[in-house]
């Protein structure tokens, strides 16, 4: 027998039980424990739910639910027993668009007037027709000449996505290891590190002469794989495997370290990415990972009476 | 409220539904399966402003609407407690 917990976090609403167990009612899954709380504005709720007799494929019914999540406002995290159980140690973020509200790239070439040269190089690499390595080491040529002035500018103007600043300060409490794993620039990466209290932070670096770019990076976070290797890299450091880790992004370059770590959550992903999280968040602030991960009250009680089933 | 009853898919979510038909919130909830029985524990609000109905009418409706999805639905007002 193979089952399924379901968590949703968010603002407390009428229907939320209701919507996730008729989509369970639907495709014949049958819960077998729920607990839920509300916790003033915040409604949490954990189910352990039996897939064995399901009438429908388990991809679709996740992806179903997951649907009913975002349509709820609650964020929502689909996962088998064991990896719920399993204590997470670290977690892992992306920079641009998860831990803060920017794309630092397109920036950068807004300033420089080569937005649109820019944009266009995304697009291609978001549409797999060139290799992240090449889109990156593209579009950073587009930014020669730049003065370091303006990257100081632009990093006055950082905004942490919401919840971003409390959720590290939670994590570091819980004894979580924290780090953040980006494509893009140390120039911003440090800083953001360095002002949350983030351990390890993994970046590329902007190459700099005479107080101006050059047009050209070093470091190696190229890919979807060598994000993967970062992750496995510090892992290794700690003495934890990949199945203690938790990983939170939003774009393509995420989606082998999302679906490697213990747990992966997508923070409003690309649509790409939003089918393959186990774990997605598309409105609540970044604080309802703690509800995925944390020790609260819910999570605790659930675990208690799966520890108990085995018992018996 | 408290309803019991021969577990079968469908139970959670034809509570939640009727609840929520008659506007009410879940505040807590706690369901297991024991065996094969469906137990089901809930704190639930019903605010007057969104509620038309006497206390007596919901205790009645909800009874009524768990007997025909096979539960028993026993309902205690918080005050009385």
């Amino acid at each position: 027998m193979k089952n399924l917990i379901i968590t949703t976090v968010g603002r407390d609403r009428p229907g939320i039980v209701a919507g996730i167990s008729d989509i369970l009612y639907q495709c014949n899954a049958n819960i077998l424990k729920t607990r839920a709380s509300a916790l003033g504005e915040i409604f949490v709720m954990v189910m352990v739910v039996d897939v064995s007799k399901i009438n429908t494929n388990l991809k679709d019914l996740i992806l179903k639910l997951k649907e009913k999540g975002v349509e709820l406002g609650s964020g929502i995290s689909v996962e088998d027993e064991e990896t719920y159980k399993k204590k997470k140690k670290l977690v892992a973020f992306d920079l641009d668009g998860t831990l803060i509200s920017m794309e630092t790239l397109d920036e950068l070439a807004k300033i420089w007037g080569v937005e649109g040269k820019v944009k266009e190089i995304t697009k291609m690499a978001m549409e797999g027709k060139i290799g992240f390595k090449e889109a990156l080491t593209k579009r950073v040529s587009f930014l020669k000449g730049l003065p370091v002035e303006e990257l100081e500018k632009l990093r006055e103007k950082i905004r942490l996505t919401p919840g971003a600043q409390d959720l590290i300060k939670e994590l570091k409490k819980a004894g979580f290891i924290t780090a953040i794993i980006t494509g893009g620039f140390d120039y911003f990466a440090k800083y953001v590190g360095d002002k949350l209290g983030v351990d390890y932070v993994y970046a590329n670096k902007l190459v700099v002469k005479k107080g101006k770019l050059t047009g050209k990076f070093t470091g190696n976070i190229v890919s979807p794989k060598a994000k993967l290797e970062a992750l496995m890299e510090i892992a290794k450091k700690e003495g934890i495997s990949l199945s203690e880790c938790v990983a939170v992004g939003d774009g393509a370059n995420d989606i082998f370290i999302l679906k490697s770590s213990g747990l992966g959550i997508g923070y409003k992903p690309k649509k790409l990415v939003k089918r393959k999280v186990n774990a997605l968040i598309d409105s609540e602030d970044l604080r309802t990972i703690m509800a995925f991960i944390g020790n609260g009250h819910v999570r605790r009680d659930v675990i208690k009476k799966l520890e108990r089933k085995r018992l018996e | 409220m408290i309803a019991v009853g021969k577990d079968k898919p469908g139970l959670v979510a034809g509570v939640t539904t009727m609840i929520s038909k008659l506007k009410g919130n879940i505040e807590e909830m706690d369901q297991v399966v024991l065996r094969d029985v469906f137990v089901m524990s809930l704190l639930i609000k019903f605010l007057d402003s969104e509620n038309l109905r006497e206390p007596e009418e919901l205790k009645e409706a909800l009874i009524s609407q768990g007997e025909k999805i096979g539960l028993k639905v026993h309902i205690y007002p918080l005050k009385d407690l």
